[in-house]
């Protein structure tokens, strides 16, 4: 299997658990990333990984007609395909097993 | 309002062409929408401020980029372009030299057109100093002039709001000043405001601006003159008698006034000074002072004029119908109440003064900016065309380039990197011309440059504008020509050459059609000043000089003139009011019987003494000249010259014994004289009257005799000396007033003459280029010309024919052109020198006969070139 880079995994992550809620694209993907990781994402940071995840089939995007609060621009959503979901599902099997038998990381002086 | 719901605009566009995203990703939508949600969320300012972060962002990215990409193909081209400069010497030279030379060219008459520019700008206030300036109607038209009335200054700035200060200028005359044993007559006296320092930037070396002409009895003096008359020693608070009578205190030292000054005076009096002189009354119905303005603002300017008008016609008329007399003079005189009325003032900016006031310079700015373009112009054509001449050659290159992928893009870039690389060695080169050739240059312009003048940060980027400039126009033909080959066709070695060589022949049409233009231009204007030079002035100018007499001089005009008639060496004496080659005092107040009278005829005005006509050796054609004996003749006997008569619809003779009155004389007509030129011969005579007024001289005009003229101005300098031993003596000659009228021609017609020189030469060097080309491409068809028996003559001619037929061709466009352009320079003057058909066949056949030496040289070579080599050639 190919590994996905770490931005990769937290764009497929975001797109999957906003694809059903609000629809995933440009601004709900940075506003969720920036919110999880509380620093400042630019558009092109988003931009790259996407264009990558959709050249690799994991992610499929379709346009959306053009929206008055937009300045009557499209937006362009994205949907994980199953290939996504398969890939999503490794990492989250891989992620598992790499922490199952990790030591405790928890701070000695924390109660 | 502006659109705050939307992202600013530039920061949208930067994103949109420096992000490399597209359209793919939504991102315009994307953006528009972050922005709206923050502007909602944390108002506009910090939603702008996060846009432009994002655009940031974007460009160290699209920089590193660019920079990766570019440089890798920059050092190739400019390697390449290197290679290519270096493989064809000969090409390269001609190229360079062509092109530094028109540059050169270019720089020159930059620096000259940046100078002229340079006027008056050096005031700290220049952009809100203006002259006051007046317009009004003669009768004959608006007549425009820089002189306002006299107590109008102060008035100004009280009344006129939009005015912050006001600095009224006024001349005293020449003034005879005297400090310990040196005395000279100054003329460039000024009487101004104290707060002159203040208005204009023109800083004292000692003294205290504020002060320096605050109090009676003050002066102001340049560094030069205090040098003329203290020498070394510090000249504060040393004292200048003007006119024996007038002592003055120096409290300033002026530091030089600018060459690029239009405002120039030598020494500053206090402005009070000229009403002790009894020369001006405080009033606002004359004009006769000059006075500059400094308002608030520039806007100002549009809304202060006609202030001032109202105000000087309401406070004028007050003043008139206050004084009876004057109020009694303006009814009786209709034309001089009219041009009362009619007075218009108007605020000129102080930068424009030299360039649009009565000198005009900017006429010359656009006539050598034009000439100085063409000689570029020639200069970038060369490159053209040996570019594209080479076409054939590059073009495997260009062929070869396309396949293994480069775009046209890339390809227009490489040849203009060329162009530009060609245009900045020549741009070099050029520099040290121009170094060289400055001081020449100087004298033939009357400028004072230095090289220093090409540091200045305005001169680098006129000459960085002049490289850019043809560079792209030299290498815009082969960037975009050639980059359009399709590379198949040229592999294969078939490429339509026929419009390229339309082009290079349209363009050594060009060339040519300049340089002829040049060499007619030149060959009128040299004939226009030399018949100037040698038209019949109607008397004898040889040997004339003059003596202005100023002060109390005229007093001992009779001594003076009785001793000098003495002398052997002094064939004859006179006196006028005005120099004598320049008599410029008219008038329209002209009347005589049976004239009508509405008709207002506008006739020049000189006084003289008796022996006016005899000294200066001009022709009567009726009546007598002035008689001493007939003592009725002083004050009360016209001289007029043949135009009059003709006014007054008599012939000459019949016209004698008329009734004349004219300028408050009253007599009758004595003598008719031939028509003289009393002015510059640029002008037509006109209608003169001469009247015997000894109260009126201030000009001794002397005709030396035959014999040495040394010892001539010998005699009359002792004798001025005997005279007037407290004068200095001062004399011009009147060929020197010659010389001096027709400078500006002869400026115009030097530098025709070295432009069209140049232009020959520098089409000259194209030709040679483009023939020894020609000449190489034909090498193969030359050699089975001569084996299958043609002459070396017969090669020749088939090589010469063609650019001979070009050469020809362009006389088509430049006869036109040049007859155009030269009537339209001759229309100026009032005697010309029509313009001679012969001029054009010479410039033409000049051109062609230089053209065919330069290609004749490539094509004998070409011709005696033994053919088995050329056969084995390729």
């Amino acid at each position: 299997m190919k590994l996905m880079s770490r931005k990769e995994e937290l764009i497929l992550l975001a797109v999957w658990k906003l694809q059903d809620a609000e629809g995933a694209y440009g601004v709900t993907i940075r506003e969720y990333i920036e919110r999880l990781t509380g620093i400042t994402w630019l558009f092109g940071a988003i931009y790259g990984p996407l264009a990558r995840l959709v050249r690799n089939g994991l992610v499929e995007a379709w346009e959306s007609d053009p929206l008055p609060e937009r300045g009557g621009r499209r937006k362009i959503l994205y949907r994980l395909t199953e290939d996504g979901k398969d890939a999503l599902r490794a990492a989250k099997e891989l992620n598992a097993s790499l922490w199952a038998d990790a030591p405790s990381l928890v701070k000695d002086d924390k109660p | 309002m502006k659109n705050t719901a939307s992202p600013p605009r530039l920061a949208r566009w930067l994103l949109n062409r420096f992000s490399g995203w597209g359209d793919d990703f939504g991102a315009a939508g994307d953006f528009e929408e972050f922005y709206r949600d923050l502007a909602a969320e944390r108002g506009i300012r910090k939603a702008r401020r996060a846009c432009w972060k994002q655009v940031g962002a974007v460009f160290p990215g699209h920089l590193k980029n660019v920079i990766l990409w570019s440089d890798a193909m920059l050092k190739h081209y400019l390697r390449v372009a290197g290679r290519n400069l270096w493989k064809h010497k000969g090409y390269s030279f001609i190229n360079i030299a062509g092109l530094a030379m028109g540059m050169a060219c270019a720089f020159l008459v930059l620096l000259w057109v940046q100078d002229e520019l340079s006027y008056d700008r050096f005031h700290a206030d220049a952009g809100t100093l203006y002259r006051l300036e007046q317009e009004s109607d003669s009768g004959q038209g608006l007549f425009r002039h820089a002189a306002s009335p006299y107590a109008l200054g102060p008035i100004m700035k009280a009344e006129i709001p939009e005015i912050l200060d006001a600095v009224r200028l006024a001349s005293p005359g020449s003034l005879l000043a005297r400090a310990g044993e040196k005395a000279f007559f100054e003329s460039r006296v000024y009487a101004a405001d104290p707060q002159i320092f203040r208005q204009f930037t023109f800083p004292l070396l000692k003294g205290d601006p504020a002060t320096a002409l605050a109090l009676p009895g003050t002066l102001v003096v340049t560094e030069e003159t205090a040098r003329k008359y203290f020498g070394e020693a510090d000249p504060m608070g040393k004292t200048v008698i003007f006119n024996d009578a007038h002592p003055f205190t120096i409290t300033g030292i002026l530091k030089t006034i600018p060459p690029n000054s239009s405002l120039s005076f030598d020494m500053l009096v206090p402005f009070d000074f000229v009403k002790t002189l009894g020369k001006y009354t405080d009033s606002l119905t004359g004009s006769d002072i000059t006075t500059f303005v400094r308002l608030y603002a520039q806007s100002g300017a549009a809304t202060a004029a006609p202030k001032i008008t109202r105000l000087v016609m309401d406070r004028a008329l007050s003043e008139v119908q206050a004084n009876h007399e004057a109020a009694k003079f303006l009814q009786s005189n209709p034309a001089v109440l009219r041009r009362f009325q009619s007075r218009t003032f108007l605020l000129r900016p102080i930068v424009d003064i030299h360039l649009y006031g009565s000198r005009q310079a900017i006429r010359n700015v656009a006539i050598y900016s034009a000439f100085s373009l063409s000689i570029l112009l020639i200069a970038c054509i060369n490159f053209m065309n040996l570019a594209t001449a080479r076409s054939a050659v590059r073009s495997r290159e260009i062929g070869l380039r396309k396949v293994v992928g480069a775009q046209r893009k890339s390809l227009i870039g490489q040849f203009y990197g060329e162009s530009l690389l060609t245009a900045f060695l020549a741009g070099a080169a050029s520099l040290v011309f121009v170094i060289f050739l400055l001081p020449p240059f100087n004298g033939l312009t009357g400028k004072m440059m230095g090289p220093e003048v090409l540091l200045k940060a305005r001169s680098l980027l006129g000459i960085l504008a002049v490289i850019l400039f043809s560079g792209i126009v030299a290498g815009s033909y082969p960037a975009l020509f050639l980059s359009a080959f399709r590379p198949v066709k040229i592999l294969q070695g078939r490429l339509g050459g026929a419009r390229s060589s339309v082009f290079r022949k349209t363009m050594v049409v060009l060339q040519f059609g300049l340089s002829i233009l040049f060499l007619i231009g030149f060959g009128v204007v040299l004939r226009q000043v030399d018949y100037m030079r040698a038209k019949n002035l109607g008397y004898d100018k040889e040997r004339m000089i003059y003596l202005p007499m100023r002060d109390k001089a005229p007093l001992s005009y009779a001594a003076f003139k009785e001793r000098l008639l003495k002398s052997p060496c002094i064939a004859g004496v006179t006196a006028t009011r005005h120099p004598p080659t320049a008599i410029t005092a008219n008038s329209a107040s002209a009347d005589w019987d049976g004239k009508n009278p509405d008709a207002r005829f506008t006739i020049s005005f000189a006084s003289v003494d008796f022996d006016f006509p005899e000294t200066m050796k001009i022709e009567m054609i009726a009546g007598r000249t002035f008689s001493r004996t007939a003592a009725s003749d002083i004050r009360r006997a016209f001289l007029v010259n043949e135009d009059v008569p003709k006014l007054m619809g008599l012939d000459p003779v019949s016209a004698l014994g008329r009734r004349f009155v004219f300028r408050g004389y009253e007599g009758t007509i004595v003598g008719v004289m031939k028509n003289f030129h009393y002015r510059s011969v640029r002008y037509a005579t006109e209608p003169l009257a001469v009247v015997v007024d000894p109260k009126e001289f201030r000009y001794a005009v002397i005709r030396l005799a035959a014999g040495g003229i040394p010892a001539s101005l010998e005699e009359v300098q002792k004798t001025w000396r005997q005279v007037y031993p407290q004068y200095p003596f001062e004399f011009r000659f009147f060929d020197q007033d010659f010389d001096l009228m027709y400078r500006q021609e002869e400026r115009l017609g030097a530098f025709i003459k070295a432009l069209s020189v140049l232009a020959v030469f520098i089409a000259c060097l194209g030709l040679f280029g483009l023939a020894s080309y020609m000449a190489e491409r034909r090498t193969k068809e030359i050699g089975v010309r001569k084996i299958l028996g043609a002459s070396p003559s017969s090669i020749v001619l088939l090589l010469s024919k063609e650019f001979a037929r070009w050469v020809a061709a362009a006389n088509l466009f430049a006869w036109p052109a040049a007859y155009f352009l030269m009537d339209k320079w001759l229309r100026q003057f009032a005697y010309r020198q029509e313009i001679a058909g012969w001029l054009f066949v010479a410039a033409g056949a000049g051109a062609l006969a230089i053209a065919l030496a330069t290609v004749s040289f490539q094509a004998i070579r070409a011709a005696h070139a033994a053919p088995t080599r050329a056969l084995k050639y390729e």
